[in-house]
């Protein structure tokens, strides 16, 4: 049973990694670039999980928690990499300006909410524990694997069965040639940076009570995410799924019969074993690694 | 040409000339301090600069062969009691520039924006590595304290001020060798990959081959820094391999000037001078790091040095 127990707990928080892989990855597909900011968005949900859930209730701030987070991505995608991929400079700039912008994120975040980790409580309703035969397990963290499967649901029939998702994959193939035949790329391209931004915030709120919440965890997990976008194959939100899942399972294991580090060093293990035979990754499609 | 190496010249002799004068203040010890760090610095920025400025590969994982050179260095000394500082050298070094070799091997395979992220994992992975302390081998948390290692041809390295002149002797080798090595065929190469690679490529070289040989030498001129620094402040801790100081890297070459060698230093310099300024008055003095990254990439991407030599390199 303890078997079993580890490979929920390797969901769970493959879940959590998979949320947050998919904005990277699909930002990534569609310009190219990877955001290293993208971790702030989720800092900044899990400490509005904490300040919000006890007013708001658990529902709304997970509304209001995407909202904010899509709507300060938006304004970074405009502001900051709009002019810069317009200015056609390389892949790098983006790299180092998000940087920047997350190491000062970081900072401010340490003087508002202090150094110290916190975690926010278990929203009512879902805690306690739920008996499927014999296995016991906690009510909020399976809440959390099936609020994942059907947000990744809802955004994979959205790439495939609505016109929007259709341009956004038109883009992804080839932006140009998407442009010529009428599409706006740039607006799309800020959407879909929003989109992916405010499902990290979501992502955020719904760590809070597993995990730890702290200033500078917008890096902690970029490495581990890293991974995963890289395992996947950078542009694919199928690989992401499956990585996530992946690599959630070898951190869960690592952690139960390793140790704390084990795990993911385990994973990067993984990847580096994938990168050998299969260098664009599991999903990943020739000519989208640029 | 010749105005600028006059320039460099007298920069080196200047540098050459500051702890006499320093003895005249008060705290001499601690201003030597400063800049043989911002000269070590420096010096790893430079090796980031190599890789970035002439290959085009941007490496976010630096840390991780500035810290196996510290660590290599630190662990002879403290736990093999070798206290030898040519084979601290060689073996840090050595060590560094293969696992150049082996991060490069991956990182060659992948697309450019990708190599930052196969290097930050590298790094990540190696930081945990040594924060969970394997066989008691890197003190964890801690780091290794206690690094002072023999003297070498008759200079004491343990002393502050020998050391500084090595340092300074060190660094000027380091930018003539890497800057002779850019006027190579094997150089011409590397900046050929950098401007188009599938050129190169079809002109018949291994860019793959050539790219790993170039983290190679990256890593080796890191992990130099490393060993160095791992000498002269007595300790490796864990923000020696650690991403900040990865990002420390990118900051001092890309506020210099990449693609120059010299910038890299410059960059170092200014940024260490402001750090024990500003560390002092306010405490959360990243912030300016961060928004410094922003300012220049939207105002000066081409960094401080273009200015001092006034001809842009590239559009």
């Amino acid at each position: 049973m303890a078997i079993v127990l580890q490979v929920l707990n390797g969901l769970t928080i493959g879940a959590i990694y998979i949320l947050l892989a998919a904005g990277l990855t699909i930002v990534f597909g569609l310009q190219g670039i990877v955001n290293v900011a993208h971790g702030v968005f989720y800092m900044l949900g899990a400490y509005l999980g904490i300040g919000l859930t006890p007013t708001l209730g658990f529902p709304l701030t997970l509304v209001v928690a995407f909202a904010v987070n899509a709507a300060l991505g938006l304004l970074l995608e405009v502001a900051a990499i709009r002019p810069l991929v317009r200015w056609k400079r390389d892949g790098m700039q983006v790299l180092v300006v998000t940087l920047g912008v997350a190491i000062v994120a970081s900072e401010v975040a340490k003087l508002i909410w202090g150094p110290v980790p916190r975690t926010s409580d278990i929203p009512d309703g879902l805690t306690g524990l739920i008996t499927i035969g014999p296995i016991v397990y906690p009510t909020y963290w399976l809440f959390v694997m099936a609020f994942t499967a059907a947000l990744m649901g809802g955004l994979a029939l959205a790439f495939h069965r609505t016109t929007l998702g259709i341009i956004v994959q038109s883009i992804a193939l080839d932006s140009e040639v998407s442009q010529a035949m009428g599409t706006n790329a740039p607006r799309v391209n800020s959407l879909v940076f929003a989109l992916g931004t405010g499902v990290a915030g979501v992502a955020g709120v719904l760590a809070g009570p597993i995990l730890s919440v702290y200033p500078t965890m917008c890096f902690d997990l970029l490495m581990i995410l890293f991974v995963v976008v890289i395992l996947g194959g950078l542009g694919s939100l199928a690989g992401v799924v499956v990585a996530g899942i992946l690599v959630g399972q070898v951190t869960a294991f690592g952690v139960a019969y390793l140790s704390g580090t084990a795990g993911t060093i385990l994973a990067f293990a993984a990847m580096i074993a994938v990168l050998v035979f299969r260098p664009l990754g599991l999903f990943g499609r020739a000519g989208i690694l640029k | 040409m010749t105005a600028r190496r006059l320039v460099g010249v007298a920069a080196v002799a200047a540098t050459a000339a500051l702890p006499p004068l320093l003895s005249a203040t008060g705290s001499a010890t601690y201003y030597e301090h400063v800049v043989v760090r911002m000269m070590l610095m420096g010096l790893y920025a430079m090796a980031w600069d190599f890789l970035n400025g002439f290959v085009g590969l941007f490496s976010f994982g630096h840390a991780a062969f500035f810290g196996t050179g510290a660590y290599v260095a630190a662990m002879l000394v403290v736990k093999g009691g070798v206290t030898s500082a040519p084979v601290g050298l060689v073996l840090g070094v050595g060590a560094a520039a293969l696992l150049g070799l082996v991060v490069g091997f991956f990182a060659a395979r992948v697309g450019s924006v990708a190599v930052f992220l196969v290097t930050f994992a590298f790094a990540e992975a190696i930081f945990l590595l040594v924060l969970s302390d394997p066989g008691g081998l890197t003190g964890g948390d801690n780091g290794l304290n206690g690094v002072r290692v023999a003297p070498m041809l008759g200079l004491a390295l343990d002393d502050q001020t020998t050391l500084y002149y090595v340092v300074l002797v060190l660094l000027v080798l380091a930018y003539l060798g890497l800057s002779a090595l850019t006027r190579t065929p094997f150089g011409r190469v590397l900046e050929g990959i950098r401007e188009n690679e599938v050129r190169i490529r079809f002109a018949g070289y291994r860019v793959e081959a050539y790219k790993t040989v170039a983290f190679g030498v990256s890593g080796a001129v890191a992990g130099l820094a490393g060993v160095v620094t791992a000498w002269h402040e007595k300790i490796a801790s864990p923000e020696n391999v650690g991403w900040a100081l990865s990002g420390d890297a990118v900051l001092y070459a890309v506020l210099g000037g990449t693609g120059t060698l010299v910038g890299p230093v410059l960059g170092a310099s200014l940024v260490i001078a402001a750090r024990e300024v500003l560390s002092e008055i306010f405490r959360s003095w990243l912030i300016f790091v961060g928004l410094t990254y922003v300012a220049l990439i939207f105002f000066l991407p081409q960094g401080l040095y273009p200015l001092f030599t006034g001809k842009r390199r590239r559009p």
